[in-house]
């Protein structure tokens, strides 16, 4: 199955936001969702 | 701590531990080539059980949370069996007494010795969301095929929607048990939603969430305008957290084949307070609104005298709004929060009622972001309630009105 290039893009905006999560991410300071509800 | 995290806390899995991908990608892979029901089922719920031993792993909490879903399944048994001799009274009798053993678990100092949990302590992530699936799954037991245990336990744990949400309805969750929808064409949206969820959440929300100013951590050394901002940033920075908190769990199990339910429709495009809940966390407030708020308005018209059923119907909207509040925690901040907005929400419905809607022809542009700007600026300033406790609430509130308050 041949890649368009729109499956191309989309697969590095997919890496690029990965790279933007792995670089940025704050694992220690979630305050909000991970209540005790 | 109201808004500490329960993860850090408890040393819990976080959306973006290594543990949470190794569990979804298993469970990924189940989905996919597991075509035998009941295996699969079970491969999904040791998945999620795996999931919840992240968080709690003490015989207590295991023992109670199994109770509570051998009674739950036992009284979904009951109704199934009597079917329309399970009154509408009696259903709500069913949601309030489950609705209590949910206060009393979850805080083990409420009422004191009175409260059973008080001599043994248990800790239950996502106990609020199990207690409303368990609701979810009792009112909609009269029309399923046989009930299953399994099943049930699986809808009640699904791991990807444990900690909170979305809350699917049962019939919904078990149709799409039976046959997972796998469409390689949403793959890559699912992976991009994911992606997106995360760099709300751990990207944008939990970064500027250290930042004291949004979390109020010195509200008595701020100035009156940053309290502003301040107060004015929460609901942004909670939607960050909660919206892509449910883009990365609707994105997960999208690509397990399952479809769940939105939890948000551009909630900032509301231009009245009833608008906006019908807009945030909408898997609860359907639930609410279906189970709850219905079936005592059903009553209302069914029994009152006329005169007084608009009367008794605000005050059923005002008290949804309450349990709603209370729902999150039994705390003077969630009371008064939900007091707010339940008040909120009838003079909403008297305005309605008395003023009527639309009646002055459309409304221009600017008034509609105006509304926008206030149902915003409404809802984000009252969420100082949630945040400190009620003794600094009349500091906090003074300095930003300009009245200095701080003893």
């Amino acid at each position: 199955m041949a890649l368009s290039r729109k499956d191309i893009i989309q697969i590095l905006w997919l890496v690029a936001k990965i790279a933007v999560i792995v670089l940025l991410s704050n694992t220690g300071h979630a305050l909000f969702v991970y209540q005790n509800f | 701590m109201l808004f500490q995290s329960a993860a850090a806390s408890v040393g819990g899995l976080s959306l973006n531990s290594f543990e949470f991908l190794l569990i979804s990608a298993a469970a990924i892979i189940i989905s996919c080539v597991v075509s035998h029901q009941p295996v699969r089922n079970c491969a999904l719920l040791l998945l999620s059980l795996a999931f919840f031993a992240g968080f709690a792993f003490d015989p207590a909490s295991i023992a109670v949370l199994g109770c509570f879903l051998a009674v739950s399944y036992w009284i979904g048994l009951l109704r199934k069996q009597y079917g329309a001799r399970f009154t509408m009274e009696l259903q709500l009798v069913v949601i309030a007494g489950l609705w209590i053993f949910l206060f009393l678990a979850r805080d083990p100092k409420l009422l004191g010795g009175a409260n059973p949990f008080h001599y043994l302590p248990i800790h239950i992530i996502g106990i609020s969301y199990m207690v409303f699936r368990s609701i979810s799954y009792l009112m909609e037991v009269e029309f399923i095929g046989k009930p299953s245990f399994l099943r049930f336990c699986l809808y009640v744990m699904f791991f990807p929607a444990l900690l909170a949400g979305p809350i699917e309805r049962y019939r919904t969750f078990e149709g799409q048990l039976a046959s997972p929808v796998f469409d390689s064409k949403a793959v890559m949206p699912a992976l991009h939603r994911i992606a997106n969820g995360m760099i709300k959440k751990f990207v944008l929300a939990d970064n500027l969430a250290v930042f004291g100013i949004f979390s109020f951590d010195n509200a008595a050394e701020m100035s009156g305008p940053m309290l502003w901002v301040g107060a004015l940033s929460q609901l942004g920075l909670i939607y960050l957290d909660f919206s892509g908190y449910c883009d990365i769990v609707i994105g997960t199990a999208s690509l397990m084949g399952f479809r769940l339910v939105e939890n948000f429709n551009r909630p900032f495009d509301s231009t009245t307070i009833q608008e906006f809940w019908n807009r945030w966390h909408i898997s609860l407030s359907t639930l609410v609104r279906d189970y709850i708020f219905t079936p005592i308005n059903i009553i209302v018209i069914k029994k009152a005298p006329r005169r007084i059923q608009f009367a008794l119907i605000s005050l059923v909207y005002f008290g949804s709004m309450i349990l709603i509040g209370l729902w999150h925690g039994v705390t003077w901040g969630f009371l008064a929060f939900g007091t707010i907005h339940g008040g909120a929400l009838v003079a909403s419905q008297l305005h309605r009622k008395y003023v009527g809607v639309g009646a002055k022809g459309p409304v221009s542009w600017p008034v509609i972001y105006l509304r926008r700007i206030l149902v915003y600026a409404f809802v984000s300033t009252t969420l100082i309630l949630w945040l400190k406790s009620y003794s600094e609430w009349g500091a906090i509130y003074g300095k930003m009105l300009g009245l200095q308050l701080w003893h």
